[in-house]
């Protein structure tokens, strides 16, 4: 890498005699990266935070920090990703969708873009070919959720699709989708019902829900409902549901006031739909409410041989405090099928956040924000054994990721 | 029924200050010497300086060399009269001598040296500067011809930075010495603005109305009770002392139309004086915007474009006539009125250009009787006392109930939610009624060297919403109320022949408040009502010494609050959670200057330099918390700057004035709302100016063609350096709102002693692209015409 950086300084003197711009684009050796990690940061206090997308060849020490580094971003954003692209999503004034990648040389570029009508609320990882499926959720009403169908790696929209995921006029009540997950010629859209006046209100919260589409056309084919847990996923989560290696699928349901329900109508906990099957096993539910004692279940990361790193509610009194100031969070790994649950003794309490969790080689990566500081951490799901790692030098993060040069 | 009785109760309060009024009728009236100032030849004098020796009471006569001047209560007094070109003179006046028209007082022309004479004439808006606050004030007066918004006229003021999203009475933002929006407040004769709504704003009040503004920066005089945190502006009405008609008006570019008229008459000596005023703005504002992204069906960007704002248009229309005496023996002035105010505002886009809108609008209406009263030497030489009341009635619409997508070039289609207005998550017939009780008293005794100066401003404030599109979810639906009273008490004392003065004052805010809260959460919606309560002292001082002739040296500085408004404490019932424990915003303000004043002959220099600092802590802002958001007091801030503005004027015919501010704003916030340390601590706040100035160049010429012509050339140029949009530290590439040098002139020619007016002018000459906030382009090149008739 050394070299190739010694070539760079080079070429850029040699061509910096002639191009301004070169000199410019090359002047900045702390973009180019060899490991490629890519992190969407925050920094400042609200009503005056600032998102930067930036690239760091080390998230196991050292700090991450956007200080003269990184693309400056509009507005207050979420992100996905395929293997090459990094998504910058905007939010209602900055209706718009951004693609990063990396290029030859290592440097982060703005790959294209594309608008939508407000936000998207919610979207896959990879299918195939840098495809990806997003929906977008209208906040009040019975409108029909638009479904899109995107390519990531060029930045363009291939397909929308209208339609209603679950409607319930009487009581008034309309879906909000918490995972999209790919198996085979379906997506299964796992989601909590709400009160379609906007207010976010959760008065039904007894039943789990999927609702499975043909991929791609969208064409709604069946309801997948369980009465055992109560809905499926949390508000801006994408990990609602996860697949595993053999293409077993599995819910939680957090049950949490924290992260926004308004009703708690059933315990927290997991289900699964096996694979080849449509509906979910009768024979499994994963109690984690009742294992920990009170503990709920708020999001998983999938690692592999049936284990995730979760993270579970300690202290679920506060409404919407899992997105707030409280350190109210611990990290567990959790044995899907064998039903146990391993504290990470290494993490400490810590708070909620947007950021999924980046899976690479057997181990997670995550980002653990505290009152004191944040900081990434190396997670071995087999040991139960955390690392600490580069402090984040911000507010919060809302993405890790790895992507490979164009 | 339940608003007509309402305002019946307004008008109980009236009368009630009525009798009060009458109860407390004066002692010990002074009389009222009314004149003429005339040349040789008998052709009046305008702007002759008229002073009453001995005292500081003194005048100017008007365009028609009228004057009228309080003579106090002495049996004979001595006038001393000038002005500039004529010999000074010195009138005795005995006490039967009054009335109107009662002397003529003639000057002869003078060939000695003209300057002598312009050191004593000083305007009222440089003995206003030359208070220990740090003030500056706008002379409008040569602006009369103007086709310019009192706005206009604030923004060449050295620390103020005004922030306008478009065109003709669109949104804008106004700054003064870094702080901004609500901490910063308006007054109209010393009356606060905060609940006359936006039809009667210092965005469409013409210059025609006014006589000057005053801006407090940082530190404002007791007398204007409020709760500013950054400081205050003062809107000063004309107060000709005789009968006028002004009536004006302009043609411009993108169809804008202002028209003004603005008059005075007195029945009989002393007697029944009817004011009244009214003015219309109507623009289209279809300029041009550039860079604006096109889409595909799907959403993918295939280019950009520009485009011409096709909702856009803008009408206010206001009304106000007062009736009432001047001069009486109980009283200076004694008045009741009442001001009609409306106007309509289509919004084109969001807050950015790519969010297009076709039909949402805003409506707001404002009705406000009122009634004043002003007595000098109330029961015992030296006190004053002004009395203001007035009730304030304001409806204000937001209309967004279209289901319609729209593109730039004005083509629409219809949208998926058709829940969604345009311009928010839920469309929207949604009013606010708010009806405010205000009333202001002010009284100040003078004795010797020494005053006191008493203050007492209270808000009544009820505000009810409805939402009949959508009778679910309204904010406000019940009334809510809340009181604010702000006591003021203030001493000064000049020492030394009044080389040296200051003074002292303390302000002690009071709040309460009750809102009550529709709980929607549970699906089950029930009303929760919270209270709240503040108690808040302020104090300050201001002092100042004239060193020498020329040089005088200021500081001042205040503790002061900003009281919270409702949405921030009570949230909006539904996106935006109450916090009922939310405190007030708190500054500690201080300035130092010097001002410079020379003259050489013909010419004048006039140097004034400011330091100022400000301190604000507990800055409100809104946080969010999952899919909600609420107002918490977080961010601190320092603000450092140096304001400078040099003027050179040659006689009345050239006058040159630069202006400059540089202001520093470091972020002290030094941990988020969630207690966790904050990387942006220290660095400079994003988003705001920090380097703008004014070139103000001024000709005019007498008799160019007939005598008792005029002919003025006014050029006026406006800097604002670039400025990150977002933490200047943070980002390798980052966005900036670029620099703008904006010119405007205006060519004016007056016949007949400005008897009739014609201006040509334009503005954005060189019609560059220019933006006060990110992206949004403001208006190109604007050519207009008007015409004014003043008698």
């Amino acid at each position: 890498m050394k070299k190739s950086r010694i070539n760079i300084v080079i070429v850029s003197i040699l061509t910096g005699l002639i191009s301004f711009a070169c000199e410019k684009e090359d002047n900045n050796p702390d973009t180019d990266s060899g490991s490629n990690y890519v992190v969407h940061l925050r920094v400042g206090s609200s009503g005056e935070t600032a998102d930067y997308i930036l690239t760091t060849d080390e998230i196991m020490s050292g700090s991450i920090s956007s200080e003269g580094k990184g693309i400056e971003q509009i507005g207050w954003r979420y992100s996905a990703s395929t293997s090459k692209t990094l998504l910058s999503i905007g939010y209602y004034d900055d209706n718009n969708a951004i693609g990063y990648g990396i290029d030859a040389n290592g440097q982060l570029y703005e790959k294209g873009k594309f608008a939508f009508e407000t936000t998207l609320d919610q979207f896959s990882h990879e299918i195939a070919n840098g495809k990806l499926v997003a929906i977008e959720v209208p906040r009040t009403g019975f409108a029909n959720r638009v479904f899109y169908s995107i390519d990531g790696d060029n930045v363009k929209v291939l397909t929308k699709k209208f339609t209603p995921i679950y409607e319930n006029m009487s009581d008034s009540l309309v879906a909000w989708p918490t995972a999209i997950i790919h198996r085979d010629d379906k997506i299964f859209v796992p989601f909590y019902t709400l009160h379609a006046n906007g207010t976010f209100a959760t008065p039904s919260t007894d039943t789990a829900f999927v609702a499975v589409y043909s991929y791609p056309e969208f064409e709604f084919d069946q309801y997948i409902k369980d009465t055992r847990m109560g809905p499926i996923g949390i508000y801006g989560n994408t990990n609602g549901m996860v697949k595993t290696e053999t293409g077993d699928l599995y819910a939680y349901s957090s049950a949490s006031l924290a992260c926004g329900f308004t009703t708690q109508q059933k315990k927290s906990g997991v289900l699964r739909v096996n694979n080849n099957e449509m509906s979910f096993d009768a024979g499994y539910f994963f109690d984690v409410e009742s294992q920990t004692g009170g503990h709920k279940l708020v999001y998983f990361e999938y690692v592999g041989n049936g284990l995730v790193v979760a993270r579970l509610i300690t202290d679920d009194s506060g409404l919407w405090s899992y997105y707030g100031s409280a350190d109210v969070c611990k990290l567990v790994v959790m044995d899907l099928v064998n039903e146990t649950i391993t504290d990470i003794d290494d993490v400490p309490l810590h708070r909620g956040q947007y950021a999924p969790m980046l899976v690479e080689n057997g181990k997670v990566y995550v980002n653990i924000t505290t009152a004191n500081d944040a900081h990434i951490y190396e997670i071995d799901p087999v040991t139960a054994k955390a690392t600490k790692g580069a402090e984040i030098k911000g507010k919060e993060i809302q993405s890790l990721v790895r992507l490979a040069n164009e | 029924m339940k608003k007509y009785n309402e305002y019946i109760n307004s008008w109980i309060q009236v009368i009630l200050y009525l009798v009060i009024s009458y109860h407390s009728d004066a002692q010990n009236p002074g009389a009222t010497i009314n004149g003429i100032v005339t040349d040789t030849s008998g052709l009046p004098i305008s702007y002759a300086t008229v002073a009453l020796k001995g005292t500081e009471k003194g005048t100017l006569t008007n365009e028609s060399g009228l004057f009228s001047l309080n003579r106090g209560t002495e049996e004979v007094c001595i006038i001393c009269v000038q002005s500039m070109g004529f010999e000074k003179a010195t009138v005795k006046v005995t006490g039967k001598q009054t009335g109107t028209n009662g002397i003529v007082i003639v000057l002869k022309s003078s060939n000695i040296k003209l300057d002598e004479i312009i050191v004593s004439a000083k305007s009222e808006s440089f003995k206003i500067r030359e208070k220990a606050f740090n003030v500056a004030a706008m002379d409008v007066n040569k602006l009369q011809n103007s086709n310019l918004n009192v706005n206009n006229v604030l923004g060449r003021v050295p620390g103020v930075n005004i922030r306008e999203e478009g065109g003709l009475g669109s949104d804008f933002k106004f700054s003064v010495n870094g702080l901004s929006g609500k901490q910063v407040k308006f007054f109209m004769d010393g009356v606060p603005m905060d609940q006359y709504g936006s039809s009667f704003s210092i965005n469409n009040i013409p210059v025609n109305m006014i006589e000057r503004v005053e801006v407090y920066k940082g530190v404002v005089p007791v007398w204007l009770g409020s709760d500013a945190l950054g400081g205050a502006v003062n809107i000063v009405t004309r107060k000709n002392t005789d009968n006028f008609l002004d009536a004006s008006y302009s043609l411009g570019s993108f169809n804008t139309h202002k028209a003004s008229v603005n008059g005075k008459y007195t029945i009989g000596e002393r007697g029944l004086s009817v004011q009244s005023a009214a003015y219309y703005n109507y623009s289209d504002n279809n300029y041009q915007v550039d860079d604006i992204e096109t889409h595909d069906e799907l959403g993918n960007v295939i280019g950009t474009t520009s485009a011409t704002r096709f909702h856009d248009s803008y009408r206010s229309v206001m009304f106000q006539t007062k009736l009432g005496f001047e001069n009486m023996l109980f009283a200076d002035k004694f008045f009741i009125g009442l001001t009609l105010a409306g106007n309509r505002n289509n919004i084109q886009h969001g807050l950015s250009l790519e969010r297009v809108f076709g039909q949402v609008h805003t409506r707001d209406n404002l009705f406000k009787p009122m009634f004043e009263f002003r007595k000098t030497d109330l029961f015992i030489k030296g006190l004053t006392l002004n009395s203001y009341a007035s009730y304030i009635g304001g409806l204000y619409e937001v209309i967004d109930t279209s289901s319609r997508e729209y593109s730039w070039d004005g083509s629409y289609s219809i949208r998926n939610n058709q829940n969604i207005g345009e311009s928010d998550w839920h469309k929207s017939l949604f009013s606010f009624n708010d009806e405010t009780f205000l009333t202001v008293n002010n009284a100040s005794y003078k004795v010797k060297s020494h005053e006191i100066a008493l203050n007492h401003t209270h808000t009544m404030f009820i505000r009810q919403g409805d939402d009949p599109y959508d009778p679910d979810i309204v904010p406000f639906s019940d009334p809510n109320f809340l009181q604010k009273t702000v006591f003021g008490l203030s001493y000064s004392k000049s020492f030394f022949d009044e080389k040296l003065s200051a003074t002292i004052f303390s302000k002690y805010f009071v709040y309460n408040g009750k809102i009550i809260e529709e709980e929607l959460f549970s699906g089950n919606p029930s009303a929760i009502t919270h209270y709240s309560r503040f108690r808040n002292p302020g104090f300050g001082l201001a002092g100042t010494w004239k060193v020498t002739n020329g040089i005088q040296l200021k500081t001042s500085y205040e503790n002061t609050y900003r009281l919270p408004e409702g949405r921030e404490i009570f949230g909006d019932g539904l996106n935006v959670i109450s916090n009922p424990g939310l405190q007030p915003e708190h500054s500690s303000n201080y300035n130092a200057g010097v001002l410079f004043l020379n003259r050489n002959g013909k010419n004048t220099i006039v140097i004034e330099s400011n330091y100022f600092f400000r301190d604000a802590e507990n800055l409100i802002r809104l946080a969010a918390t999952g899919a909600k958001s609420e107002f918490v007091n977080l961010a601190n801030a320092n603000i450092q700057g140096i304001e400078s503005e040099i003027t050179i004027r040659r006689n009345e015919t050239l006058q040159l004035t630069v202006n400059g501010t540089f202001q520093n704003l470091i972020n002290k916030t030094k941990v988020d709302e969630n207690g966790k340390s904050n990387h942006t601590y220290l660095d400079r706040l994003p988003n705001i100016p920090y380097f703008f100035g004014n070139l103000i160049l001024g000709i005019l010429i007498h008799d160019l063609i007939n005598s008792h012509d005029k002919f003025q050339i006014n050029w006026y140029s406006r800097y604002v350096h670039e400025f990150y949009l977002q933490w200047p530290a943070h980002g390798e590439s980052k966005s900036t709102i670029p620099t703008q040098f904006i010119h405007t002139v205006e060519l004016n020619y007056s016949l007949r002693n400005e008897t009739y007016n014609f201006v040509l002018g334009a503005s954005n000459l060189l019609d560059s692209k220019a933006y006060d906030n990110f992206r949004i382009q403001k208006p190109g090149r604007a050519v207009y015409i008007k015409f004014r008739y003043f008698i």
